[in-house]
């Protein structure tokens, strides 16, 4: 398994006293390769999981395991590190650095990492989500469709293990989504990777191999 | 890491407008600490280098009266051999040239003078020719000017005594002038030889002898003036010696004191523009941090780490700051020469005032390190920035409250030791550095419950029904924690920017224009006892008034309560006064006060005479500031010796002087009966002479009186009016760059304010709110918020102002209810106009675009 997630909960502090139990013994299993739609009403947690997922946080007890290795157990520095080396994230509201091209937003993971970053790989990436003519342009001056598919090189970059995608398409039209996740399922399927999508569009939940719903804290 | 140096990069380019408000605001704050430093250092520099050629001399002894031939040998063998040696004597007396008196300094030297710095002369004249003719004949060497006042020219003789002179030379700069912008008549030079045939040298003239010591290169001046001095205080002169030795290191404390006074209030002027920039500077780069929070969390989520994130807006700022150093340094470079002209005629001529690798050093670590230290307590937004924050439905982790607490406590402990620190140096003083600092961490405190008192305050005055009034409360209400920070930058600001011309205010005031107190025409001195009632005949039925004449008797102190004064000097004056070692000074008694001069402590003196035969010590009134440098204080014992005999007396009053009145006055009172025996002469005052009378009144006076020397008061506040002006002009300056600075800050911060409530702004738009009604709105909130900030700031200023003034500059302060009017609508102005400014692209805009 690439992925195995057991008994995790977290919660979070409320105004005054008391708190709010977000995820109470969530998990599951995933197989390397396979994808993975999480989905569940608004507030039931699916963007905490993927958080802890990311290792953006940590949960309050319980363990992840990608590729191994127990995300609940590290350091925020041993977290990022390994966030950036085996896993890409992306979000729903694009967030690209405005003031970087196309090209400079999808290198940047590996130099920040310290690795380096060849014009001919980030260009390969732009061929690959169909921005081959766009790598000097600036994210304002790109469509929503396209700073997604930037988003979405910026995420492979690194050719990551997992990629975990909060609502990528949830900020576009519904072609330009169909077309997003066409894309997207389609460079998974090609770099054998595995994906964990949190989505409310029932669509793109279907096209994944494994599909679990977030009640109550728990996954069904 | 040239990633970050690209992020960071793109980032300032991409920012434009913080990027250069930040660097603007910086750098007009540097440019005014810079521009104060490098005038203190300059100044610094001149003295040292030029210190002999101001002195004439590496040593000089000055007495009353002359050297004896064994205090004169004794002298010239410690010098050493090789040593130099020039004799003066100076005096203050009227000259009269073509029928017009006036009061001159002569100056009789010898073939010697000077031993270091040199005449400038006019024409080719040869300093061997002009010394070689003083001394030969009866001729004079005089300032052009001079002459021309006299309506003299070469050849023309002056009457000087009883002689007559011929003016044969003409001087553009003496040696040793450096430092005489306010002298009481000009300087007039004759030989030594001929300085007898004045009739001058008499009882009651006021001379003063002087002997030029020039040593050689290798010799030590430090031992050389101790051995000097120990000779002649030791068995040939029993305590108290009354030759003083001086020598170049006294001199150039001297000046430096003198101008200590003002750089230590410019240098603090320069801090809170400083300080100002800081607390901008800071706000701005908290705003940014702001506005950088979702692209740092974006970073993190790539795989950045906190500590790339520190490194890369950490470098921002330290780019920023060096930027606004290098800004600075440009600034102070084209300010130095307007310095320059705003001190003309009170600092050396020659003085060359420029920035040097120091002070350009310091002022780039205080710019690039510095701004990092300002900008530590927001440095929390970058703690706060959380890669969570990108997710859909998350929303937490944020630093907890009481963390973050204390992180902001902490951060503030490396601004505020900087700003001690600079506070110190600036004023020069532990004490006036620490008080400084202190005052303004508690006013920042005081101001933030005004904040919370008002702006919690609103929400009381939203109950009306005027629709933008409510509105404006309710967003005050609403936003008052994003406001507070606001509030108490502005009033902070408008304090520092109110209590710089205060200050100036009540200083000038006190300079300019002594209350209650009728200004003098004429000052006359050296009246002999005999002279008395020829004088009062003199100035009867002429509607001229004298003043009572007031008798001034030279004596010395000898001991205080019983310890030889050089002994208790050592042990109680203060360090700062070290020149002040004179043992002769001059006596007086007087009926009653003159109303310049108050008792501040004790009763006023027996009227009754005394008499030696009493056995009880006869009573002395004390000025109060001599007191203190003295270390005496009520009841203490001074035995005093006037023409050879002592006497004891008891300190029972003292007295505050207001020594710019121009009225005769003395450190020390004694009671009646005490000099009753001893010679002296006597001292007046003249008011009530017409402007276009005063010359023939002064001419008059001298025909009469040739041995009075006659000062003209009139011409005295002119010189000390000319130095004020020159001296308020500087201080200006630095209020003014203080008052910019202030106005930028302002600026900035109602400018982030205003872009923070774009989507407030916006939506009022949505909800159908007309432009006009919008910038009604934004004009009236944060017109509020700068008012109500200012009033307060105002009423501290007041109180801190007399504080400061009470402190610094011996309790001047002037009520000045103007200029905090003024600020008080300028600061409503300002940021109801920077705020409207600030938010005229966003009402501008199309609703349909702000909801796009």
């Amino acid at each position: 398994m690439i992925i195995e997630v057991e008994n995790l909960h977290k919660a979070y502090p409320q105004p005054g006293s008391g708190t709010l139990s977000v995820l109470a013994g969530a998990g599951f299993s995933l197989a390397a390769g396979t994808t993975l739609a999480i989905t569940g009403q608004s507030g039931s947690g699916k963007s905490t999981l993927i958080a802890l997922l990311a290792g953006l946080d940590t949960p309050d007890s319980g363990r992840i395991l990608i590729n191994g290795q127990d995300l609940a157990v590290m350091n925020e520095t041993r977290r990022t590190r390994f966030r950036a080396e085996y896993i890409g994230i992306v979000f729903q509201q694009f967030h690209l650095l405005p003031h970087l091209t196309a090209e400079e937003n999808i290198s940047l993971p590996l130099e920040l990492a310290g690795r380096h970053s060849s014009r001919e790989h980030t260009g390969r990436l732009l061929e690959k989500v169909g921005l081959g003519t766009r790598g000097r342009h600036l994210p304002g001056q790109l469509s929503g469709g396209e700073c997604q598919r930037l988003a979405l090189a910026r995420a492979l970059v690194v050719e990551p293990v997992v990629l975990l995608a909060d609502e990528p398409t949830g900020n576009l039209d519904v072609t330009t989504g169909r077309e997003v996740s066409d894309l997207l399922f389609e460079l998974v399927d090609r770099e054998k990777m595995t994906m964990i999508v949190v989505t409310h569009n029932p669509e793109l939940a279907k096209r994944c191999t494994m599909r679990l719903q977030l009640e109550q804290g728990v996954l069904r | 890491m040239p990633v970050l140096v690209r992020l960071g990069w793109r980032d300032l380019s991409r920012n434009r407008r913080f990027t250069l408000l930040f660097i603007l605001n910086l750098a007009l704050g540097l440019t005014g600490f810079l521009v104060i430093t490098s005038f203190g250092s300059s100044l610094g520099r001149h003295l040292d280098d030029n210190i002999r050629e101001m002195l004439t001399a590496d040593l000089v002894l000055r007495s009353a009266r002359p050297l004896t031939v064994e205090e004169m040998e004794r002298s010239r063998l410690l010098a050493g051999p090789g040593s130099r040696f020039s004799e003066q004597v100076s005096l203050y007396t009227m000259v009269t040239g073509n029928g017009v008196s006036r009061l001159a300094e002569i100056v009789a030297i010898d073939g010697s003078y000077p031993l270091y710095g040199a005449f400038e002369y006019s024409g080719t004249l040869s300093h061997i020719e002009v010394i070689t003719g003083l001394q030969q004949d009866r001729k004079v060497l005089v300032h052009r000017e001079t002459a021309r006042s006299l309506g003299l020219n070469l050849g023309d003789t002056l009457a000087i005594g009883q002689a007559e002179y011929e003016i044969a030379y003409f001087f553009d700069r003496d040696p040793g002038s450096d430092f005489t912008a306010l002298t009481l008549g000009p300087t007039i030079y004759l030989g030594m030889p001929h300085l007898q045939e004045t009739g001058l040298i008499s009882f009651g003239s006021r001379l003063r002898y002087y002997l030029y010591i020039g040593l050689p290169a290798t010799a030590d001046l430090p031992g050389t003036t101790a051995r000097i001095t120990e000779a002649l205080a030791g068995p040939m002169v029993e305590p108290p010696a009354d030759i003083q030795v001086v020598d170049a290191r006294d001199i150039n404390r001297n000046l430096n004191r003198v101008m200590d006074y003002f750089s230590g209030y410019l240098g603090l002027a320069g801090l809170v523009a400083l300080f100002l920039a800081g607390m901008a500077a800071a706000y701005l780069f908290s705003e940014h941090l702001r506005a950088k929070r979702k692209e740092t969390a974006v970073l993190l989520s790539l795989g950045a780490s906190h500590r790339q994130c520190l490194v890369l807006y950490t470098g921002q700022l330290a780019l920023l700051g060096l930027t606004a150093s290098l800004v600075a340094l440009v600034l102070a470079h084209l300010l130095l020469p307007i310095f320059a002209q705003l001190f003309a005629g009170i600092v050396p001529a020659d003085l060359q005032l420029r920035v040097h690798a120091r002070d350009a050093g310091i002022i780039v670590l205080v710019g690039s390190v510095g701004s990092l230290l300002f900008c530590l307590p927001v440095y929390q937004r970058l703690f706060n920035a959380r890669p969570l924050h990108l997710l859909q439905e998350t929303g937490g982790g944020r630093m907890s409250g009481r963390h973050e607490t204390v992180f902001f406590l902490f951060s503030l402990l490396p601004p505020l030791t900087m700003l001690l620190l600079l506070a110190i140096v600036a004023s020069d003083s532990l004490l006036q550095g620490t008080l400084f600092t202190g005052g303004l961490v508690i006013t920042a405190l005081f101001f933030f419950l005004a904040a919370t008192l008002v702006l919690g305050s609103s929400r009381r005055w939203s109950h009306t029904s005027n629709l933008t009034w409510k509105i404006v409360w309710r967003n005050l209400h609403r936003n008052r924690l994003f406001a507070t920070p606001g509030f108490v930058a502005i009033a902070l600001a408008m304090l520092l920017v109110s209590l710089v011309p205060q200050i100036e205010n009540g200083l000038l005031t006190e300079i300019r224009q002594p209350e209650d107190i009728e200004m003098p025409v004429f000052f006359l001195i050296d009246i002999q006892d005999a002279q008395r009632q020829p004088l009062e005949d003199f100035f009867r039925g002429t509607g001229h008034e004298l003043s009572p004449l007031s008798s001034m008797i030279q004596g010395r102190i000898v001991t205080v309560n019983g310890i030889p004064f050089r002994q208790w000097l050592e042990r109680h004056e203060r360090a700062e006064d070290n020149l002040f070692r004179r043992t002769e000074f001059n006596f007086s008694s007087r009926d009653k006060l003159d109303v310049s001069e108050t008792i501040v402590q004790g009763p006023p003196l027996n009227t009754t005479l005394w008499s030696p035969q009493s056995g009880a010590p006869f009573e002395i009134s004390m000025e109060e500031q001599f007191s203190e440098r003295l270390g005496v204080v009520l009841g203490d014992h001074l035995m005093l010796s006037i023409h050879g005999i002592e006497m004891e007396g008891r300190i029972v009053n003292l007295r505050a002087v207001r020594w710019n009145s121009f009225q005769p006055n003395f450190f020390m009172l004694l009671q009646n009966g005490v000099l009753d025996e001893a010679p002296r002469t006597y001292l007046a005052s003249v008011s009530r002479v017409e402007a276009d009378r005063q010359q023939e009144v002064m001419n008059q006076l001298t025909a009469a009186f040739p041995n009075i020397s006659v000062i003209d008061v009139s011409r005295t506040v002119e010189q000390l009016g000319a130095i004020t002006v020159k001296l308020a002009a500087s201080l200006r300056f630095m209020a003014v760059l203080a008052m910019v600075t202030g106005l930028v800050a302002v600026f900035a911060i109602a400018r982030q304010e205003a872009l923070r409530r774009e989507r407030e702004i916006n939506l009022l738009r949505v909800l159908g709110a007309g432009p006009g009604k919008i910038r009604l709105i934004t004009m009236l909130e944060f017109g509020f918020m700068g008012g109500a900030a200012t009033m307060v700031a105002i009423a501290v200023s007041y109180a801190c102002s007399h504080g400061v003034a009470w402190l610094l500059f011996d309790r001047i302060w002037q009520f000045d209810w103007q200029t905090g009017v003024g600020m008080l609508v300028a600061a409503m102005v300002v940021c109801s106009l920077t705020a409207l400014l600030a938010s005229d692209s966003v009402i501008r805009r199309r609703p349909s675009e702000l909801l796009g």
